[in-house]
């Protein structure tokens, strides 16, 4: 099993995320990647967390943060591919995968299928960021920025399309040692490779490790940048 | 010159990066015209299908076989290297370059399922292989007889060969994580993905 960081990026500043409402200004992108390049982590999975005021050219100003990235690990981006356009503007980027949460939450077949044909299948990586209320599972759209229940059509569309499956624990995010594995339980038909993220640390790791569906485990920024914060600071 | 080949999507990017942080001399190249005697790295994140398209506007096939058959290099990398067999079973069935002796296929790695082979798995090379099948460094930058360490995988798809000038893959043996066959490599992993051995690497074998 791997494990990996996720690392959010709003307005080409890093921030930090408690219970997917409450955001703290992390650092600089190129610094923090660097420390987690030094690191070796298994895998850098970078999200714009962006809503439904995101923009193309609020999107391309992230994008040339990432494209003079200077990183020899894994890397994979996602937040914000909505369309064609931006989709176009991926070329030649240091990533290997993308991810993409409200395209399978809205089940957009053409830009999910363009993104297959330009990247390969397997380098696509569907996000759910998931909460469970009432013993329903809910998904946030972050276009409609609100939870709508994960239906049975949506979570077929993305076993179909996906590699693998993000699923962040919105309600645990930034909480370490809360990841609620029940979502897993509730998902129990799910037939590809997970990544789980939310509330990770090492008794979830552990724990996670025992499961076979669970490929990565992404530690949110609070723990795994914690010198880098404060290095980060310091600069 | 080490020259990476940039089809306008994919990752050459990160393998000039690396080399220049390696002070190895490397150019990203866009046109045949472009091309530099030494090793022509053919870089791999895509599609087969987007790939041989691109090979195909860009007029590369027959330059690459020029450029081989005039002494040089290729060092194909993840799908850069499934490129250089003869037929891919993805993109519904592509014939490619064919630059690797015997017939080789890319094949998916599960018949059943779509499921790929993703994250890290050792890796031993030692120069003795690079010797008895006939690849020379040209920068030779790396004195060591042999290197270890973890490599970085993303595939759904792998070169389905096993043979002397082949190293398996160590949870997919059908499948070969790296092929040496005089002056064509290819490698399933990524080593400009695959942190302080992938820089090893470069350093061994280019």
């Amino acid at each position: 099993m791997r494990i990996g960081s996720s690392i959010l990026l709003e307005n080409e500043t890093c921030i930090q995320s408690y219970n997917w409402s409450l955001r703290r200004p992390h650092g600089n992108l190129s610094n923090i990647i660097s420390f987690l390049d030094s690191y070796e982590v298994d895998e850098i999975i970078i999200t714009r967390p962006v809503r439904s005021d995101d923009n193309i050219f609020k999107f391309q100003k992230d994008i040339n943060l990432i494209k003079h990235l200077k990183c020899n690990s894994p890397l994979c981006f996602g937040g914000g591919i909505r369309d064609m356009k931006t989709l176009k503007l991926l070329s030649n980027l240091p990533f290997e995968r993308l991810n993409f949460s409200s395209g399978f939450i809205n089940m957009e077949y053409k830009l999910i299928e363009k993104a297959i044909e330009i990247f390969g299948s397997q380098a696509i990586i569907a996000v759910l960021p998931i909460t469970i209320k009432n013993e329903n599972i809910y998904v946030y759209d972050s276009r409609k920025e609100k939870y709508i229940i994960l239906t049975n059509k949506i979570f077929e569309f993305v076993q179909i399309y996906s590699d693998e499956i993000l699923i962040i624990d919105t309600l645990n995010e930034g909480v370490p040692g809360n990841f609620n594995f029940s979502i897993l339980d509730k998902l129990n038909s799910i037939s590809k490779k997970i990544i789980i993220s939310g509330g990770i640390n090492k008794n979830i790791i552990n724990k996670a490790k025992k499961d076979k569906r669970i490929a990565c485990c992404l530690i949110d920024n609070r723990t795994l940048h914690k010198e880098n914060y404060i290095k980060s600071e310091l600069l | 010159m080490i020259n990476i080949l940039d089809l306008g999507y994919g990752n050459s990017a990160s393998i000039y990066i690396t080399l220049q942080e390696l002070q190895i001399s490397s150019q990203i190249v866009k046109k045949p015209k472009e091309l530099e005697s030494g090793t022509l790295i053919i870089p791999g994140v895509g599609s087969i299908g987007m790939f041989k398209k691109k090979v195909d506007d860009g007029n590369w096939n027959k330059n690459i076989r020029d450029y081989l058959n005039t002494g040089n290099q290729i060092l194909g990398i993840c799908l850069g290297f499934q490129a250089l067999t003869s037929f891919s079973e993805e993109s519904n069935g592509i014939r490619c370059i064919n630059l690797l002796k015997k017939n080789i296929l890319t094949k998916k790695l599960h018949k059943t399922s779509n499921q790929s082979n993703t994250g890290w798995d050792q890796i031993n090379i030692s120069k003795n292989y690079l010797e008895k099948n006939g690849w020379i460094p040209q920068i030779s930058k790396s004195k060591k007889d042999r290197i270890a360490g973890r490599v970085f995988y993303n595939h759904q798809y792998g070169v389905s060969f096993n043979n002397k000038s082949s190293i398996q893959i160590n949870n997919l043996p059908e499948f070969s994580a790296m092929i040496t066959q005089h002056n064509v490599m290819g490698v399933q992993f990524h080593p400009e993905k695959s942190q302080s051995f992938g820089k090893n690497f470069f350093e061994f074998v280019l």
